[in-house]
């Protein structure tokens, strides 16, 4: 009888998830939105850090290769309202120099598509829209960026759809159009940055992966120089309810627009830098 | 769902009109009177200027990119502002303020036309 059931239970268990799970194991690539969904009712809290350059000027054995400075830190909570809708609050310290820091960031996340082998549906696409407001004090110096004649230049949005696909159990690979606008930008910049970004998941064992990812800007180079692209290569253990990555990036920050419009770091000047992200989900249920 | 279907599109009502498209205003500067006397060499004088002071920053990453005679000439008249601090930031950041004769040497390259000589 026992046998019966568990037989029961495993066939219900492949009717019920025709849908493609794990194409990644967390909501984020490295730097990137992945297609993963917080599940209905479920919170995340976000833990993550960017130390500073391992080598260059900034970097070296003087600075713990980077471990003695923070390039961005961020705290956030992330709710799923449903399985295809998530949202989120964060605080970021931001990439600072001469871009504004001490961002708020609000998410909305939404599932459009999910892979789905039985409904011929070939990839997951899931799009998120982030808005920053940088609460740091104004600079008097009408120069700067930080200037902040309006309290809109303080208003920065980031929208990325990722469309993602479960290529078998041990890979996926994901394309990720970007769009990041910022109200106030330097003379020399513009305000709105079309990216796209390419990403892949290699899932080493059942709990742990590797990951790569990669954005071009369609920008200028001599506004945006192509060596200043987000890259990351990262790793990433994911146990029941938690997981953690660590990665090797030149992005200093973890916005859309931090990591993608507002990033000025080269790899070949040293200008890498380990990261983690830690987080933790939990479902709070209400008293019946 | 209701609530978070109102919620979403009060969030993207508020990200549409909160767009705005503007910029840090490019720096204003009173016209300075300059008498060239003597033609200013690119290679001799301005190019060996701009190695010591400005590529320790602006050939490794610092935005605008400085590094050869292309991105010189299209970043001069912003270059000569800041050398004078004339109502932006003054450069080499936090000073001191190049000598007056390097920057009245770059200014009359300037008006000799911004030539590879």
């Amino acid at each position: 009888m026992k046998k019966v059931l568990y037989a029961l239970l495993i066939f219900s268990g492949n009717v019920i998830s025709q849908n493609a799970s794990e194409t990644f194991y967390s909501t984020r690539i490295i730097n990137a939105h992945s297609n993963e969904m917080l599940g209905d009712k479920v919170w995340q809290y976000r833990i993550e850090h960017r130390f500073g350059d391992m080598l260059g000027d900034a970097g070296g054995a003087t600075a713990g290769f980077g471990f003695d400075n923070a390039a961005d830190i961020r705290f956030a909570f992330e709710h799923g309202l449903t399985d295809n809708i998530t949202v989120g609050f964060g605080r970021n310290k931001g990439v600072g120099g001469i871009y504004p820091s001490s961002l708020l960031e609000g998410l909305v996340k939404v599932r459009l598509l999910h892979q789905n082998k039985e409904k011929k549906i070939p990839v997951s696409i899931t799009v998120a829209q982030e808005s920053y407001y940088s609460y740091m004090k104004a600079s008097p110096n009408v120069q700067s960026i930080a200037n902040f004649p309006e309290a809109s230049h303080r208003l920065m949005y980031g929208t990325q759809m990722t469309i993602a696909r479960k290529i078998n159990d041990r890979a996926s690979a994901a394309l990720i159009p970007s769009y990041t606008h910022r109200n106030y930008v330097l003379p020399f910049e513009k305000n709105g940055l079309f990216s796209l970004g390419a990403a892949l998941n290699l899932k080493v064992t059942k709990s742990f992966s590797l990951l790569a990812e990669y954005f071009y800007a369609f920008e200028d180079a001599e506004i945006k120089p192509i060596e200043t692209n987000s890259m990351a290569l990262g790793m990433e253990w994911n146990t029941n309810g938690h997981n953690f990555r660590i990665c090797l990036t030149n992005a200093r920050g973890f916005g859309t627009v931090q990591y993608l419009a507002e990033n000025d770091s080269r790899i070949a000047d040293g200008q890498l830098r380990m990261g983690f992200s830690i987080t933790r989900d939990f479902k709070i249920r209400r008293r019946k | 769902m209701k609530y978070a279907t109102i919620g979403i599109i009060i969030f993207s009502f508020a990200v549409i009109i909160g767009c705005k498209k503007d910029k840090v205003p490019e720096p204003k500067m009173e016209p300075v009177e300059v008498v060239c006397t003597d033609s200013i060499s690119f290679q001799q004088k301005v190019m060996p200027l701009i190695q010591n002071k400005c590529f320790s920053c602006h050939a490794n990453g610092t935005q605008p990119v400085i590094n050869d005679y292309t991105t010189i000439v299209s970043q001069a008249d912003l270059m000569l502002k800041t050398m004078r601090g004339d109502g932006v930031s003054l450069m080499p950041q936090g000073g001191p303020a190049l000598p007056e004769m390097d920057i009245k040497d770059f200014n009359c390259w300037i008006k000799q036309g911004k030539l590879n000589n």
